[in-house]
């Protein structure tokens, strides 16, 4: 039996319960299984889960007021399932409180990196690793040092904050309100022409090719993600 | 000053509700008129609102306006296109209730007319601005005062005061012939004594009249010579002998008879104008709705025309309702009672007139015209408030079935090029149907066949197979399900496209930003091609759809590199032109190019280069999804090449903004330096 942190899977798809199954149990996931919204519900109260993967379209009710319901009372990091082209969707959910999305269809490897970024969330909320490393690159928050390849890097306060906001969230999609609201503020969670600016001037310092970003990578249509280096 | 309003002009910015409402400005179309379509002109131009120029004519075709006054109502009117004002001229034979009735139609709730001229009358009557409070109705009044001791104002006293003396005019000329006739007879008689009754001078004085000034004028002439002559011709004092009595009665009956024949003519000819001016009316209606393009506005020119022609208020029913029921097609919200619908039915079915006026179903409030294509019943006019005269008149009856008829022609035109359209959709769509569905055959069966093939043969064989070859069938299962993907992907985005359903979700984006998201979708596809980006270096950000965009270059790439040979180099360039604030990307590549002769189709919708050679894999709709979603944006997309095995290169070409929306990054790169 494998003793690691639970994970409930809501699918009304026996083959992509199946699959995932499969893939987490090979990661020693424990895995706990629901096929409705409703089912979702009770087994995330009675089985207490680490980790939900949710996907939206239920056919009992909407996965969005699934998430909502969740929410009410409980913190555990939701992942939710999605098709392509529901970028508003995807926006959606994020907002009501799920933690970050994977679009069908993924590879198994992808899927592992965001249950791994949505568990760390989940279990650690305060102790921030203070160094974070991907490739060249290397922040450190804090000394308030960045550097790539062993240079260190000089960044404008708002540089620095954005890229410090994305690394306190490594791994994990952020959508363009969030990082408005958390770096400017919240009188500007619409001027999306700031962050597009910034975020490449920031691409600019620690990227080696800006226009084929390896560490802030873009969600098409939703926000930002900073990659986490890939597990052994 | 008693017209002053005590409305404001400021009133109508008041409601912001009603900031749409237009303001009609009303004129008499006298020389002051100008005056009042400034004024008005200035009212509508502060409050922000459109405004038309009415003028309404008692019923025109029945009389003809003075010369003067239609010179100064054509400049009135150019003046008031001028300022930017529109026109409308109304018949009717109550200015107040026309006026009423146009503001109510157009949803203005102001009305602003010119002061009323002093009159010549020195009773006091209502003035218009009076006429037109007195009605209900949320419609304020506003007059334009006039300024005293203009030009136009003296003119059009004294036109005022022509006019009336003009009426009496004739009948004084005709007294002044009679007299003088009678005179000069009476003065030849006391020169030469033995002249008798000199009849002659005071007929030719008749017939002067009676061909100058018409029947009236030339009888009342005739009466007063006969009566002249009587009294003071008679030579043996004062007493009528029978042969004074004959003569007379002979210039009595030369003069009636002059004045019979001359009023015939006078009628003769007030015909053929009215004929004359209905048959202009009619060549303007048929222009009118010949040159309206969709059948909503041949419906509106229709009802506009007839409207106008005949001061009426007109609806054109169409058999549109359930079980082919009459439903007024236009305008939209005329309301039809019980009685009017049968009345409209009876025209239609039985091709009669019905309704009020005539004997069918007479409680209607309309009279029902039918209207006839060539070859079926269309539909039917109805006509509203006509005075009881018009059912009556030949003429107008005469007049109303020809606009029908012409209205019928119209009408059916309209709906045949409709329903060509509708076909030419239809067969489109069935070669669309047959495209698609040998699309979904082959193409999405191709990849399936493998995927089947290679699961069953590790399923069946998994333990006798060597490591490698495992990988391999593996590979293969995910390569093609992940171009199935790419093809349902595709087929989604055209069925949007197809329904009118994408609409841009614009965003200031970076385009190095939606390059580099393209490239890293693309991913796996990449491994072997080589891809180079050239961006130019500080490009400002564009107002596009992020994903749409992205998708196109993500379709451009994959069709670059599935045309290129294994390893052939793939440009993708993005310019700026900051001169016509339009950037282009484009994606050139030295694979197999295209033939000129496809060069023109590779746009369309399931279209695909034909190679002997080589089949490449795809569903045909990469590129017209391209176009449809760079035209979405009001960009331009183009394919070019030398030939076939010379490269191509695709350039799509767009606007940094829409225009609606001012760029706000220029703020922002204060802080780059």
């Amino acid at each position: 039996m494998p003793n690691g942190p639970k994970i409930l899977i809501v699918d009304d798809e026996p083959q992509i319960r199946r699959f995932l199954r499969a893939s987490l149990g090979a990661h020693q996931f424990h895995v706990v299984e629901a096929e409705t919204g409703d089912g979702a519900i009770k087994t995330c109260a009675a089985e207490q889960p680490d980790l939900t993967i949710l996907d939206l379209g239920l056919p009992d009710m909407d996965g969005l007021d699934v998430i909502a319901r969740i929410r009410e009372w409980s913190t555990v990091p939701i992942l939710v399932l999605s098709v392509r082209a529901d970028e508003a969707d995807k926006i959606d959910a994020l907002d009501r409180g799920a933690d970050d999305y994977i679009t069908k269809p993924f590879g198994v490897g992808e899927l592992m990196a965001r249950v791994r970024a949505a568990l760390r969330h989940g279990m650690q909320a305060n102790d921030q690793e203070p160094v974070f490393a991907n490739g060249d690159l290397r922040v450190d928050l804090v000394r308030r040092q960045v550097s790539v390849a062993g240079n260190e890097v000089h960044l404008s306060p708002k540089e620095y904050d954005l890229l410090k906001e994305l690394v306190t969230h490594s791994g994990r999609v952020l959508t363009h309100q969030h990082l408005l609201r958390n770096v400017w503020g919240p009188a500007h969670v619409e001027e999306t022409q700031y962050l597009r600016v910034y975020i490449g001037q920031l691409r600019q310092k620690v990227e080696s090719d800006p226009a084929r970003p390896r560490y802030i990578v873009t969600e098409p249509g939703v926000g930002y993600r900073l990659k986490e280096p890939v597990a052994e | 000053m008693d017209d002053q309003s005590p409305g404001q002009p400021t009133a109508p910015t008041a409601d912001n509700a009603q900031q749409t409402a237009p303001i009609v400005v009303a004129i008499r179309g006298t020389a002051a008129s100008t005056q009042t379509v400034q004024g008005g002109q200035r009212l509508a131009v502060a409050a922000g609102h459109p405004w038309y120029v009415v003028h309404v004519t008692r019923p025109s075709l029945f009389r003809r306006a003075t010369a003067t006054r239609s010179d100064a109502l054509t400049r009135t009117f150019a003046l008031a296109e001028r300022l930017g004002g529109r026109t409308a001229m109304l018949r009717g034979r109550n200015v107040a209730r026309g006026l009423r009735r146009f503001a109510a139609r157009e949803g203005a709730t102001l009305i602003v007319v010119g002061q009323s001229r002093p009159g010549l009358c020195p009773l006091p009557r209502k003035t218009l601005a009076q006429k037109l409070r007195r009605g209900t109705g949320p419609v304020d009044v506003h007059v334009i005062a006039k300024q005293v001791g203009t030009e136009g104002g003296w003119r059009e006293m004294r036109s005022h005061a022509t006019r009336l003396a003009s009426a009496f005019y004739p009948y004084l000329v005709g007294a002044a012939v009679a007299v003088g006739t009678t005179a000069f007879v009476q003065g030849l008689q006391h020169l030469f004594k033995d002249i008798e009754a000199l009849g002659m001078p005071v007929v030719a004085g008749v017939v002067f009249v009676a061909l100058r000034y018409g029947p009236g004028p030339g009888l009342y002439t005739t009466l007063l010579g006969v009566a002249l002559s009587g009294v003071f011709l008679t030579p043996a004092g004062h007493r009528l002998t029978p042969d004074s009595i004959a003569t007379l009665a002979c210039l009595g009956a030369i003069g009636a008879g002059v004045s019979f024949y001359v009023g015939r003519i006078h009628r003769a000819r007030a015909a053929g104008e009215l004929r004359e001016a209905r048959l202009r009316a009619l060549f303007r209606f048929g222009r009118d709705i010949g040159a309206a393009a969709g059948a909503q506005d041949v419906l509106r020119a229709i009802v506009e025309q007839i409207d106008d022609i005949l001061g009426a208020r007109t609806v054109v029913l169409l058999p549109t309702g359930p079980e082919g029921l009459l439903q007024v097609a236009y305008p939209s919200g005329a309301e039809l009672s019980a009685s009017d619908a049968e009345a409209a039915e009876w025209a239609y079915h039985f091709d009669d007139l019905s309704g009020r006026g005539t004997n069918t179903i007479e409680e209607a409030t309309r009279l029902y015209h039918p209207m006839r294509g060539p070859e079926q019943p269309i539909g039917a006019l109805g006509i509203g408030d006509v005075g009881q005269h018009g059912f009556h008149d030949p003429e107008y009856r005469w007049l109303l079935e020809a606009l029908a008829g012409l209205a019928a022609i119209a009408i059916e035109r309209a709906d045949l090029s409709r329903r060509m359209a509708d076909a030419r959709v239809l067969a489109e769509a069935d070669s669309l149907r047959a495209a698609l569905l040998s699309s979904i055959s082959h193409d999405l069966r191709t990849p399936l066949a493998t995927i089947v093939g290679s699961a069953s043969t590790l399923q069946s064989y998994g333990a006798n197979l060597d490591a490698e070859t495992r990988r391999d069938l593996l590979a293969a299962i995910r390569e093609e399900a992940e171009r199935l993907n790419r093809f349902i992907r595709n087929l989604l985005e055209m069925a949007k496209l197809e329904v009118g359903a994408v609409v841009p979700k614009r965003q200031w984006v970076a385009l190095e930003e939606i390059i580099g998201a393209a490239l890293e979708r693309l991913g796996k596809l990449l491994h072997d091609a080589d891809i180079r980006t050239e961006v130019a270096p500080e490009m400002p950000l564009a107002y596009v759809d992020f994903v749409q965009i992205e998708q196109v270059l993500v379709i451009m790439l994959e069709n670059a590199i599935a045309y290129s040979p294994a390893g052939a180099p793939v440009t993708l360039s993005a310019v700026a032109d900051p001169a016509a604030s339009r950037f282009r990307i484009s994606i050139a590549d030295h694979g197999a190019g295209i033939a000129p002769q496809d060069l023109g189709h590779i746009f369309d919708k399931f279209y695909r280069a034909q190679y002997r050679d080589r089949k490449i894999a795809g569903t045909g709709l990469g590129l017209s999804i391209c176009k449809g979603l760079i035209e979405a944006h009001g960009g331009t997309i183009r394919a070019e090449s030398e030939g076939r095995n010379l490269g191509a290169r695709f350039s799509i070409e767009l606007p940094f903004e829409t225009g609606e929306t001012p760029a706000r990054h220029g703020t922002m790169n204060a802080e780059r330096a």
